[in-house]
Formats: structure tokens, sequence, C-alpha cells
């Protein structure tokens, strides 16, 4: 992989240069690959900063250079307009006295040109003999000759365009006789600075390069970072799981490996009654006590329907380790009101129990109908009369005792629908005559009670249906009371009990396992957490062959921490 | 033949020879008075408005909805109107409904005559007492809501299903035990289990004894029951 890192970059620096160019720059932009995106952008850029800075240098190189020959040549005039020599060959006008001293002083000092003039600017000394006594060119004497000032200078002159110091020629009254210009022509400068600049060009390619290696390297890890998306796929891909988190109507949170809120969906918010913006970016554990989703990222197991009390809520929620590379990188975690489940299974329990019941029905009243008209044939009406109301006469007894001894509505439908459902598999299941169970108090749910029912009842039929012993009566008897200060809920059955070796703290917590294949087995486990949330008690007596005795007990006072217990 | 206390009563019943029959035998039964008889929702919802009936006889299934609906509604608008329950209906949801809507009864089909007409009388009986009284006082109120009066323990008055004789033997009890379960205390008194416990619990409530969840002999917990 490194040798194709170190091999591609000059390959896509001259391709991207030559051929994508145009036809990717402008349209197809979105479609290059990041990699050569990034290539492209990088090279571009640097090329384009080094230019500027070429320029930039080769101007102020220039510059300096201009600066530094006009002080050169301003120090050169000033010490000519001192010299004897010169002082009396412009009071003279002979221009033989100094020549051959200022051309030697001119070719050792590499000056384009060492002019001396009289006051009326006509030249004593110039480089090329024919020009002598001939008037200055530039048209910049007037300050030194009138001024008598000393300064640098650049104009065109005879020779060329060139920068010069001048000074003025002062006699020894004090009189300004003459002018002194030392001068550099400008393109001798330049010629200098154009070796710098050929510097520059192989520097910037060289640099260039560079940038073309790293690019690719950084684009190549950068890449990995993000499983090898390119940033638009990936920035559909976020904006994709971030609307399919708000569609769902599962509750959605995450965290980082430190522990702290990284995501949360529409429904999550909606279920805690929290505001994204609040909690996000924060622990986990100071936002959502009660939810040890932190914990996961030690014990690095993912787990599945665990109930939990959150806010408040019971949830039910499936919780994920997220690793990267090996490593923790934090934990998703969905959820489900636990009340939204137990709706759905209810719903569906009793259309299981309807059919069920229908089926049986229909077939009981086809007997029914044919003894009725085998006695009506005999002509035996009375007979008629006191079959048609035994028909109902057990289930009118069980709804009057239920409306008058059961105020809960959903409790007293729970034990209906049980006893026909008892009727159905051959069972006997009775209501304690004494039973009880006035408006419940506040802090008690009814669906509390009713799973409490529910699964006690359920687990005698199953202990009456694989009872071997041939009993005469398979009997679960249900005894419900609030006479004292706690609702006791008891469910007794002559059934197959429960072996010795079954711990009976082991099976509260984990439930029956023989069970865990037709989805069930938790129940006790849940009745288990109902009762310890109502800070209640839960017994259980079973003995093998004999039966099994549970009963339950929930004071009817309210505890404050009921609310807070986390299941 | 309009008389005073005179209950109006309207059947709302899908079946119009069963709504026919109900109507012949409702005759022989005095003061009440058969106004109308619907066979759907919409025409029982005409019928109760014009009419205004004091009872109604319904049936949960109608053609065009459900007679738990009319229960419902009728408990929305608050129309002062009594409801017994006919239905074939035997699941729990059913008679949720009509515990919560507050019917008079409930009565399964098929219907047998005797028992709808014990369950009219039964309502004629209070609905006279209420027609008779301005004031109604607390004994009368008791003993119409005969339940429900059990959860307002006055000392003298025992609850349902307790009976002096009983108690006075349970109490006994506790002169010779300083703590007893429910089944010891059942064997001694020649009582179940949970009747037991009934009295049990019952003198909790009074305050008479205290319960413990103790630890017996077997290994096993058990509710004992001492003197508070």
């Amino acid at each position: 992989m490194n040798l194709k890192i170190f091999v591609l970059p000059p390959y896509f620096l001259v391709f991207s240069m030559f051929s994508s160019i145009q036809n990717t720059i402008l349209l197809n932009w979105k479609k290059v690959s990041f990699r050569r995106r990034l290539l492209l952008v990088m090279t571009f850029s640097g090329l384009f900063k080094l230019l500027i800075l070429s320029i930039a240098i080769f101007a102020y190189l220039i510059n300096s250079e201009e600066q530094d020959s006009g002080k050169n040549a301003l120090g050169i005039a000033k010490y000519l307009a001192k010299d004897r020599d010169i002082i009396t060959a412009i009071l003279q006008q002979d221009p033989t006295l100094i020549k051959e001293k200022i051309e030697y002083l001119r070719t050792s000092i590499d000056a384009t040109f060492i002019v001396v003039g009289d006051i009326k600017g006509l030249r004593i000394a110039h480089p090329l003999d024919q020009r002598i006594g001939k008037k200055m060119k530039g048209n910049d004497n007037d300050k030194a000759l009138k001024q008598g000032l000393s300064y640098i200078s650049v104009a065109e002159g005879s020779l060329g365009k060139s920068v010069r110091g001048k000074t003025p020629v002062i006699d020894t009254q004090g009189n300004i006789i003459g002018v002194v210009s030392v001068g550099y022509l400008l393109t001798s400068i330049e010629n200098k600075a154009i070796h710098f600049l050929l510097f520059l060009v192989v520097m910037v390619i060289l640099v260039v390069l560079t940038n073309a290696v790293v690019s690719g390297f950084t684009a190549k890890k950068f890449q990995n970072a993000i499983f090898g998306f390119e940033p638009e796929e990936f920035g559909r891909l976020y904006t994709e799981l971030k609307v399919t988190l708000s569609t769902i109507k599962e509750g959605v949170i995450s965290i980082d490996a430190k522990g702290n809120l990284k995501s949360i969906n529409r429904s999550a918010c909606e279920t805690f009654k929290v505001d994204a913006k609040d909690v996000l970016n924060k622990k986990m554990s100071v936002v959502f006590p009660g939810n040890n989703l932190s914990d996961i990222l030690l014990t690095k197991t993912s787990e599945y329907d665990v109930e939990l009390m959150i806010h408040g809520q019971a949830v039910v929620a499936n919780r994920q380790v997220l690793i990267v590379d090996g490593n923790v990188a934090g934990a998703v975690s969905s959820f489900r009101l636990k009340d939204e489940i137990t709706e759905l299974t209810k719903r569906l329990a009793q259309v299981r129990e309807y059919s069920d019941l229908l089926r049986s029905q229909t077939h009981e009243h086809r007997n029914k109908l044919n003894t009725i008209s085998g006695l009506i044939h005999l002509g035996k009406n009375k007979e008629v009369l006191e079959l048609i109301g035994q028909e109902t006469q057990h289930y009118q007894h069980l709804i009057q005792f239920l409306r008058e001894a059961i105020s809960e509505p959903m409790v007293a439908g729970v034990l209906l629908g049980k006893s026909e459902r008892a009727k159905e598999l051959g069972l006997q299941l009775e209501i304690d005559q004494g039973s009880q169970l006035l408006k419940l108090p506040k802090h008690i749910r009814a669906e509390d009670l009713i799973t409490i029912l529910g699964n006690f009842i359920d687990n005698s039929f199953d202990a009456c249906i694989s009872d071997n012993n041939n009993k005469s009566v398979k009997k679960v008897l249900v005894s419900i009371s609030d006479f004292g200060n706690e609702i006791i809920i008891e469910v007794e059955d002559n059934g197959c009990g429960l072996p010795k070796d079954i711990v009976q703290k082991k099976l509260l917590k984990q439930g029956i396992s023989s069970k865990s294949a037709n989805n069930r087995g938790v129940g006790l486990h849940l009745v288990n957490q109902i009762v310890n949330r109502y800070h209640g008690q839960l017994t259980m007596d079973s003995v093998a062959d004999k039966g099994t005795i549970m009963t339950v007990y929930l004071p009817k006072k309210h505890s404050k921490d009921t609310d807070n217990a986390i299941i | 033949m309009l008389s005073f206390n005179e209950v109006k009563v309207l059947i709302i019943e899908d079946d119009l020879a069963i709504a026919e029959i109900h109507r012949r035998n409702l005759m022989k039964i005095e003061r009440l008075n058969v106004v109308g008889i619907a066979t759907s929702q919409s025409e029982a919802e005409t019928l109760l408005d014009l009419l205004t009936p004091d009872l109604i006889l319904l049936d949960v299934y109608l053609p065009d909805g459900n007679g738990l609906d009319i229960l419902r509604e009728l408990r929305q608008k608050q129309q002062q109107c009594d409801v017994i329950l006919i239905t074939a209906d035997r699941d729990a949801e059913t008679l949720q409904t009509a515990m919560r809507g507050g019917v008079v009864d409930y009565i399964l089909k098929p219907v047998v005559f005797a028992r709808l007409e014990e369950s009219l009388n039964k309502y004629l009986k209070q609905h006279s007492k209420f027609g008779h009284l301005d004031d109604l006082d607390q004994r009368i109120v008791d003993a119409m809501i005969s339940v429900k009066s059990s959860s307002a323990v006055t000392p003298l008055r025992l609850p349902k299903g307790i009976d002096a004789v009983t108690l006075e033997k349970v109490r006994e009890l506790f002169l010779t035990h300083q703590q007893i379960t429910a089944d010891n205390a059942g064997e001694r008194i020649g009582a179940s289990r949970t009747t037991t416990r009934r009295y049990l619990e019952h003198l909790i409530s009074t305050g008479e004894l205290v319960a413990d969840l103790n630890y017996g002999t077997v290994g096993r917990p058990e509710r004992t029951y001492k003197k508070q």
C-alpha cells in the first residue's frame, strides 16, 4: 500500500493537470474521487500561494537592489564631489584632467556611469567621450544644482533607465559649480534577480510535488477513517441515519466511549420528555440516572430485552456495544415503553383466547342444540328451560360475583377470561367466594395486579396440565383479599409442583427456562420485579406432585421510593 | 295508563323476534312500560333522545354498531338512564366496559325469563325507593350500594364475608397462641386457609393483629399473625 501512495501522486499530478481539468472541474467536481479532489486542491492552492510568494519576493529583491545601488552611487558621488581634481576640472572646463581617474573608478565599482556636469548641466566627464560637452539627460539635476541637495533618483538617462546618486560640487567659496552623478542601469539589477527567479521555480516544483505526496497520503488516511466513503456519500449516509432514527417508533440513544450522550432520536426525546439540545454531550449517568448503559462499555456484552426504569418510565431495551477496530467506541440502546409492548401482547393474547373460545363454544353449542331438539321432541318443555338456564348459570354466577366483589374491571376481566380458559383446558378455576378487591390505592396499578394474577394462573394451568398423576379434579384456586393492610393475591394448584432441585431465588430471578421456547418463562421474573417495586413480598410453597401455592403481599400504603425504584 | 311510578323501558335488540318476546314478557310485569324497540344503533340513538327511557335492555351486538358504545355515550351525555346489559358475550372486555359503565345487571343470552324477571323486580324495588324518598339516608345508600359499603368500616358493622361468630373464634385463638399461620388457624377453627386468612386480615385492619413474614421450620417463608 505504501508503494502505491508514493507512486500514484506524480501520476495523479500529471493526470489532473492535463486531462481532467476541463471536463471535471466545472461539471463533475463531485464525481471526482475524494483523493483526486484533495490532490487537485492541494496542488493548485500550493502553486498559487508559491506564485504570489515568488512575485512578492522578486519585487522586494528588485526594490532592495535599487535602494542598495542608489546608496552606493550616492556615497561615491559625495566622495567625488569633494575631489580637488574634479573641482579644478569643472572650473577649468577641462575633461582630460579627470577622464582616466573616473573611468578607472567606474570600472572598479562596476557602475554603469559616472558623469560630472557643470553648473549648466553640461557634461565634463562621461563614459562615452563623444557625449562630453553635451547637456545631461534625465532632467533630475535641479535639486543638486539649484538647492544644493544630495539625493537618489531613478530616471531615463542617455544610457537607459538607471538609478543614480547625485550630489552638487561646491568650490572653496561655497558656490555650487556642478554636479556628480553615479548610476547603475536597472537592467543590470534585473539580470541578477533572474537567477534567483530560476531558483524559485525549481523550489516551487519541489514543493508542489511534496504537496501531492502529502495530500495523497492524507486523503487515504482520512478515507480509511470514514470507511472509504466519499464525503458526499458520507453526508448522505449521515442524513439518512438521522432521518431513519427520527422515523422509527423505538427510542434510540447512543453514547461514546466516555459515557457521554452522543445522539438521541425524536422518539426517545418524547418518551423522556427532554430536549435533545439539553442532554447531548452530557454524561449519560447524569442525564438519565438509572440507565446503566455506560456499564456495558466495561462488560463489552450486548444485552437484549432488558427491563429498565428510566425517568420514571418502564422500558424494554436492547443495548449493543460499538466496536471500531477492536476498541470499544461507545454503545447504542434502543428501547420501547414497556406499556406499549404489554398492550400489544395483551391484545394478541386476547385475540388468541377469543378464537379458541369460539371454537370450543361452537362445538358445545351444537351438542346442546342436539339435546334441546331431542327434549322438545319428547315434549319435555320444563327440562328444556332448565337446560338453557344451566347454560348460563355458572357464568352468570361468576359475573355476578365478580361485579360485586372485584371493583377493578381489569382484574375482573382477567379472572373471567382465565376461568373460560380453564374450562377449555378441562381444568377447574375456582375463585374463593370470600375474595374481595375494592378500589385500588392510587399508587397500585391494575396492570401490575394483572401481570401477577395472569402469570400465577398460567403457571398453575401449566402445572396442572403437565401433572401425570391422575387426580380426579385438576384445580386452581384463586383468592384475593384486601381486608387487611395488604392486598393479598394467592393462586393455589394441585398440579405437578416444582422439582426439589430448583432454587426459589434463582427461579424468581430468571423465570422458568424450560418455557423460554414458547416465549415465556419471564413471568415470575416480572412478578418479582413488580413485588419489589411495591416493597411487597412474594412467597412460594411448592411440593413435587402435590401442587404449588404462590402468594403475593402488596402493602396498600404508598412508600415514596416506589416511583424511583429501578427494576 | 300513565302512573306516577311508571318505568319507561326501551329495548335495544337487533333481532326483532327476540325484542318482541322481551316486550311481551315485560308487559306482564306491573309498572313496566315498553315505550320502544330499536334494532340498530342509529335507531336507538334517536329513540333515546325522543323517549328518554328510564331503563334500557341493551344488547351488545347491533348491525351498525355496538351496545357498549351506546352505553359509553349515555354516560358521557350523563343521561339519567339505567341499563341492563343482555349479551351472549363472555369475554373479559365486555364485562370490564359494563362494570365501568355501571350497568344495573348483566344477563347472559340465552335469556331465561325467570332470571330477567328477578333482575327487573330487584330494579323496580330500588327504583321505587328512590322515587319515594327525597332525602336519602346512609343506611339506604349502603343497602343499595351493597359491596362498596364494606370499605367504610364502622367498628360495629362487619364487612361482607366476615361473620361475628367465626371472628370471635379467630380472636380466641390468640388467647392460647403467641403467633399462628393462616393454615394453622384454619385447622383449629375448622375453616379453609383462605377463609381464615380473611378474618385474620380483617383483624389487621382493625388494628388487633400484625402480620410478619417468618422463615419457619421448613426454611420457606410463612406469614404469621400475632397480637399487636
